[in-house]
C-alpha cells in the first residue's frame, strides 16, 4: 500500500506528520495535490451578492434586478463581490477526542494539516480563509481574510494542540452560524463523535443559511474498528471515565454502533445537501484532498 | 511421610503467590486512552478456552515447584521404627575399670568405684555383668559366670570389695588390649550361655592421651558390641613426668640427663628437681605439651630417687636412678699364656675392654671353670677337659679353636670318636673367605642385620677339615669351597662352638677385622648368665636374672619385702612397684631401678575425635546407654532422613518443573500465528 502510494507520488500520512512545521506539511500536500490537479474546482464558482444600490445612469444594465423593479417599480442594481473571491471558514474541532491517535499522529494533527493545506491553497489563489476552533464552544476565531500575514496567523492557530473538553457540536455550530455573516464555504473538520440529534439541526441551519458546507470526518483506524489487543482499561480522553473492555468480545457491538452512527451522519448530510467525507488518519492527505476535490468537481459540474 | 524440620512447611504458604498473581491477571491494570466510550459498554475479559487451560497449566507448574521446594526444606523421610534390640536376649555388659598409675590422681579412683556401683545397681535382674580391671593387661575381677553365681544382693558388695582390694597400681595403660579383652569376655560368655540381647563394653577410665589404642583393630571389632565411654576426668590439669636418659661413659660421678615432659592442657610450667637424699635443686621451665632434657648432679653411689615438684599430681614425680654398675663376666681361657701378637690371647684380651656396663675377667684358673660364662680353648683342653665338659653340660658355652696341633683329640672327646680332623691343604695367597654364614644362630645374632653380615673381606689361610660330624652338629658357617668353618655342637645344656681356623695371624685375619669383637661378645651373651647392665625397666617388665651356682638369689623390693625367685629362673617379673630394687646374689648386691612408663605421665584426656571413633566402632542403633529417649528418637529420625535423603529428589523435581514452566511460558508468549487468535 505504501509502495503503491509512493509510486503514485503520494505522501504517507505518518511520514508527513513527522514534519514539524504545519506550513511545510501544507506545502508538501499542496505539491502532491497540484500534481494531480489540472484545474481548481474552487476557482470562481461562487458569486456573492452583497447588496442593492439605487440605479444611477451609466451602470451596467445587466446588473439591474428586474424582479425587484417589477415589484417595487424602482431601479436597483445588484452589487456583487469579485467573482473570483471565495470566503472559506474552517471550523476545526479541538476537543480532546481529537487528541487520539494510534499511528504516531493524532486526529487533531491530521485535521489541522488538512485545514492548513486548504488555507494555503485558497489564500494562494486570493481567497479569504477564516478559522473557528471549537470544543464545547468556540475557542478561537480568525475572521476570513486574505491579508499579508493572515496565513501565518492561521498556521499558528492550527498548531495549537487540542485542549477542549467534550465534543458538543450544537453550541459551537450555533455560535459559528452567528459568527459567519457572509455566505461562503464552511469546512467542518471533526471526528463527529457526539450524539447526532442537535448536530444535524445545526448543520441543516448552516446549509439553509446559504453556506456551502463540507464535512470532513477525521477518524483513527483503531477507533474505527476497535482493533486493540487484549483487554484493557479504556480511559475516555474527554471525560476521563474508565471502562474495562475486552476488545475481542466488544468489537462486534462496537462496530455495529459505530457504523450506525456514521450512517446516520451520512444520511443527515445527504438530506441537507452537505458534502460528507469520512477520512482515516492512515490515508495520505494529498490522496484524501484529491478525492474531495474530485467529488466537488463533479458536483459543481452537475449544478 | 514424616519431616525432620516440619517448621519449614510454613513455606508452603508461598504457593499462594502465583495463585494471587494469576487471579489478579483477570483484571488488567493496563490503561489505554481512547477517543470516546460512547459506543462501548464494559465487558469482562473473555479468554478462550485454550488460553485458560494454558494459564492454568503454568499456574499448576509454578505452584507445584514452590510446594516441592518447601517440602524439600522440611526434609521429609519415611518413618520406620528403630530396630528393637531383642528383648528376649540377655543384656551383657563388660565393665572395664582403669587401674593404671594415672588413676592415682586426686579422687579419680573413688569416683570410678562409685560409677561402677551405679552401673551395678542399674543392672536389670536378667542382665549379666562382668568387671575387668586393666592397666597394660586386663584381669577379670568378677566374670560373667561369677556374676550369675552370686546372689543378686551380694553382687554389688562383692565387686566393691574386690575392686577396693585391687586399687590403682603402677602400670601403664593399654586401652586397646582392655577393650579387646572386654569384647572377648562377652563373646566367650555368649558361647557358654544363651546369646542375644544388648552387648556393651563400658570403659570407666581417665582416658589419658598416653593410653595405647594401637592393639585395637577397628575391622576386627565384633559387630553389635557397643562401646560406652565413662570418662573420669581430673580437675587439675598440670602434670609433669620424668624419664632417665641413657648414660655414656663409666664415670659414676658424671652428671645425669633427665627428660621432663609436661602434659598438654596444663597451666604450670616451672618445675624443680632434687635428689631425695639431698643436694642442690635444679630448676626447669617446660611449657605444657612439650618436654625438656635437664642435667642433674650425679646420684649417690648406691643410687637414689629424683623428686619433681611443681605440678598437681605427684604420682609420677619420683624417678628411681640406680648406681652405675658394670655387669661382671668371666672367661676361662685355656691356651698359651704369652701376651703375644702372634698368638691368640693377645686379641682375646683386647676384644673385652672394660666398659661402664660390662667388665670381663679372663683367667686361666681351672677352679673358676663352672663360674665362667665362656670357656675359650685355643691350645687344647688338656687336663681341663673333664671340668670343661662338665661346665658345658651345665649350660656354658665352650669356644674350641682347632689350630692344627691341638683340638682334634678334644673334639673327638666331646663329639665322638668318629669325627676326623685333618689339616687342610695349603692354598694360594688369596686364601679362603666365609661364604655361608647362618646368622639366625644366637651366637651370631650381632650379624643378623645384612649390613654387618658381609664376611667376604676376612681372609683365612689355614683351616682344618672336619668330617663325620654327629647329626646334632650344625654348621653355621662354611668357607667358599664348602668346607665347614664354624660348627655348633650342643652338649648337655650347653654348646660347643668349633672354629676350624684360629684367629692368630698365621691362620686368619679375623682378629684384625671388625667382626671379631661382636663375634666374641655374641658368644659370651649367647651362653647366658651375664647380668644385664644399666637398663630402663618399666613397672611390670621382667628383669633378666644372672645365673649363679653359689647361693640363692634374692630380690629386695622398694617397699622392703624380699622375693626369692625359683631356682633356675632367668627373669624376675614382680616389678609392680616403681623404685630401687636390690638384687642380692650372696656376696654381691646390685641395684636396678624400676620406673613408671613415660606414657603414663601424658594425662591430658584423649581428643574428642578418638572418643567418637571409639563410640562409632560399636554403634548399633539409636539407643545408647544413658541416652534420654527424646534425644534417641531425634537421632533415629536424623539417621533415617540421612539414609533416605528424599530432599534431593524433591529439589531435582522442582528444578525440572521450573525448566518446564519457563519453556512453556516462552512458547506461549510468542505472538500467535495469523488467524490463530480471535
Amino acid at each position: 500500500m505504501q509502495a503503491d502510494r509512493a509510486a503514485a507520488g503520494l505522501v504517507d500520512a505518518s511520514a508527513l506528520m513527522r514534519v514539524r512545521s504545519i506550513e511545510l506539511r501544507a506545502k508538501l500536500v499542496m505539491e502532491g495535490v497540484q500534481r494531480g490537479l489540472h484545474r481548481s474546482p474552487f476557482h470562481g464558482f461562487s458569486v456573492e451578492f452583497t447588496e442593492y444600490r439605487p440605479y444611477t445612469p451609466g451602470d451596467d444594465v445587466r446588473f439591474v434586478d428586474w424582479r425587484l423593479l417589477a415589484r417595487t417599480d424602482r431601479n436597483y442594481v445588484r452589487k456583487y463581490e469579485d467573482e473570483t473571491n471565495l470566503r472559506c471558514h474552517l471550523v476545526l474541532d479541538v476537543s480532546r477526542s481529537m487528541a487520539y491517535g494510534s499511528l504516531g499522529h493524532t486526529k487533531g494533527q491530521y485535521a489541522a494539516t488538512l485545514a492548513a493545506t486548504l488555507a494555503t491553497f485558497l489564500c494562494g489563489q486570493g481567497d479569504a480563509v477564516g478559522l473557528l476552533c471549537f470544543s464545547d464552544r468556540i475557542t478561537d476565531h480568525l475572521p476570513a481574510r486574505n491579508r499579508p500575514g493572515h496565513l501565518r496567523r492561521l498556521y499558528a492557530a492550527l498548531e495549537r494542540p487540542p485542549h477542549g473538553a467534550a465534543t458538543a457540536l450544537e453550541r459551537p455550530l450555533l455560535e459559528a452560524l452567528d459568527t459567519i455573516r457572509r455566505r461562503g464555504l464552511v469546512v467542518l473538520l471533526s471526528d463527529l463523535l457526539a450524539p447526532i440529534g442537535e448536530m444535524e439541526r445545526r448543520l441543516g441551519a448552516m446549509a439553509a443559511a446559504g453556506h456551502e458546507v463540507l464535512v470532513l470526518q477525521v477518524l483513527d483506524p483503531v477507533e474505527r474498528r476497535l482493533s486493540l489487543e487484549g483487554p484493557a482499561m479504556l480511559r475516555d480522553l474527554e471525560s476521563g471515565r474508565t471502562m474495562l473492555v475486552d476488545p475481542a468480545s466488544a468489537r462486534g457491538a462496537y462496530t455495529r454502533a459505530f457504523d450506525a452512527h456514521l450512517e446516520a451522519i451520512r444520511v443527515a448530510c445527504q438530506r441537507w445537501g452537505i458534502d460528507h467525507h469520512p477520512l482515516s488518519t492512515d490515508e495520505p492527505l494529498d490522496q484524501a484532498l484529491l478525492r474531495i476535490i474530485d467529488r466537488r468537481t463533479r458536483r459543481v459540474r452537475r449544478r | 511421610m514424616s519431616f525432620l524440620h516440619p517448621l519449614f512447611l510454613a513455606a508452603l504458604a508461598a504457593v499462594a503467590v502465583p495463585i494471587v498473581l494469576h487471579l489478579s491477571r483477570q483484571r488488567p491494570r493496563r490503561e489505554l486512552p481512547f477517543s470516546s466510550l460512547m459506543f462501548l459498554s464494559p465487558t469482562a475479559p473473555r479468554f478462550d478456552r485454550r488460553r485458560r487451560v494454558q494459564d492454568r497449566l503454568l499456574l499448576a507448574l509454578r505452584c507445584l515447584a514452590l510446594a516441592l521446594v518447601a517440602l524439600a526444606f522440611a526434609r521429609p523421610f519415611l518413618y520406620r521404627p528403630p530396630p528393637v534390640i531383642a528383648a528376649a536376649g540377655i543384656a551383657r555388659t563388660a565393665v572395664l575399670v582403669d587401674v593404671s598409675a594415672s588413676m592415682r590422681r586426686e579422687d579419680l579412683w573413688p569416683r570410678a568405684l562409685e560409677r561402677i556401683q551405679t552401673l551395678v545397681a542399674a543392672a536389670a535382674p536378667g542382665d549379666r555383668l562382668a568387671v575387668l580391671a586393666f592397666d597394660r593387661r586386663a584381669q577379670t575381677v568378677v566374670g560373667f559366670s561369677d556374676w550369675a553365681a552370686l546372689p543378686a544382693g551380694d553382687r554389688a558388695s562383692t565387686i566393691a570389695a574386690r575392686l577396693a582390694a585391687l586399687g590403682p597400681g603402677w602400670g601403664s595403660t593399654d586401652l586397646g588390649r582392655a577393650l579387646t579383652a572386654g569384647a572377648d569376655a562377652i563373646l566367650d560368655d555368649e558361647a557358654d550361655a544363651r546369646s542375644g540381647g544388648a552387648r556393651r563394653v563400658m570403659l570407666v577410665s581417665d582416658l589419658q592421651e598416653g593410653g595405647r589404642l594401637e592393639s585395637l583393630v577397628p575391622s576386627a571389632w565384633p559387630p553389635g558390641i557397643e562401646i560406652v565411654v565413662e570418662a573420669i576426668l581430673a580437675k587439675k590439669p598440670t602434670n609433669a613426668g620424668l624419664q632417665a636418659l641413657s648414660v655414656h661413659g663409666a664415670d659414676p660421678a658424671a652428671a645425669r640427663r633427665v627428660r621432663i615432659t609436661n602434659a598438654a592442657g596444663g597451666s604450670g610450667e616451672r618445675f624443680t628437681l632434687r635428689w631425695e637424699s639431698g643436694g642442690p635443686p635444679v630448676e626447669a621451665v617446660v611449657p605444657p605439651g612439650t618436654s625438656r632434657v635437664v642435667e642433674v648432679p650425679a646420684p649417690p653411689a648406691t643410687g637414689g630417687t629424683l623428686v619433681l615438684e611443681g605440678d598437681d599430681h605427684p604420682f609420677d614425680n619420683r624417678l628411681a636412678v640406680a648406681a652405675l654398675s658394670a655387669a661382671h663376666a668371666r672367661i676361662l681361657y685355656l691356651g698359651e699364656e704369652a701376651d703375644d701378637p702372634q698368638g691368640s690371647l693377645y686379641y682375646l684380651r683386647r676384644a673385652f675392654p672394660r666398659t661402664a656396663t660390662r667388665e670381663v675377667e679372663i683367667s686361666a684358673a681351672l677352679t673358676g671353670a663352672t663360674a665362667a660364662h665362656l670357656l675359650v680353648a685355643t691350645g687344647g683342653l688338656g687336663g681341663a677337659a673333664q671340668a670343661a665338659r662338665a661346665a658345658v653340660e651345665r649350660g656354658r658355652t665352650l669356644l674350641l679353636v682347632l689350630d692344627g696341633r691341638t683340638g682334634a683329640a678334644d673334639l673327638r672327646a666331646i663329639a665322638g670318636a668318629a669325627v676326623s680332623v685333618t689339616e687342610g691343604a695349603a692354598v694360594d695367597p688369596s686364601g679362603f673367605v666365609l661364604a655361608e654364614v647362618d646368622t639366625s644362630h644366637p651366637a651370631l645374632a650381632p650379624f643378623a642385620d645384612p649390613r654387618f653380615a658381609d664376611f667376604t673381606k676376612v681372609r683365612f689361610w689355614k683351616r682344618r677339615q672336619v668330617s663325620a660330624l654327629p647329626d646334632k652338629a650344625h654348621v653355621v658357617a662354611r668357607f667358599d669351597d664348602g668346607s665347614p668353618a664354624w660348627i655348633t655342637l650342643p652338649v648337655g645344656k650347653g654348646l660347643v662352638f668349633v672354629m676350624t681356623s684360629g684367629w692368630h695371624p698365621a691362620d686368619s685375619q679375623i682378629a684384625l677385622s671388625s667382626k671379631f669383637v661382636p663375634l666374641l661378645h655374641g658368644l659370651l651373651d649367647a651362653g647366658g648368665g651375664v647380668e644385664a647392665g644399666q637398663i630402663q625397666v618399666v613397672t611390670g617388665d621382667p628383669v633378666a636374672l644372672p645365673t649363679i651356682d653359689d647361693g640363692a638369689l634374692r630380690v629386695r623390693k622398694p617397699d622392703g619385702t624380699t622375693r626369692a625367685p625359683a631356682a633356675g629362673a632367668t627373669s624376675f617379673g614382680d616389678t609392680d612397684q616403681p623404685g630401687l630394687y636390690t638384687l642380692e646374689t650372696g656376696a654381691r648386691a646390685r641395684t636396678f631401678a624400676v620406673n613408671l612408663a613415660a606414657a603414663e605421665s601424658a594425662t591430658a584426656p584423649l581428643p574428642v575425635e578418638r572418643l567418637e571413633a571409639l563410640r562409632r566402632l560399636g554403634a548399633t542403633g539409636p539407643r545408647s546407654a544413658g541416652e534420654p529417649a527424646a534425644t534417641a528418637a531425634r537421632s533415629w529420625k536424623a539417621t533415617l532422613e540421612g539414609e533416605q535423603k528424599l530432599w534431593r529428589f524433591l529439589l531435582l523435581l522442582a528444578l525440572a518443573l521450573a525448566v518446564a514452566e519457563t519453556l512453556l511460558a516462552a512458547r506461549l508468549s510468542r505472538p500467535a500465528a495469523p488467524g490463530g487468535s480471535p
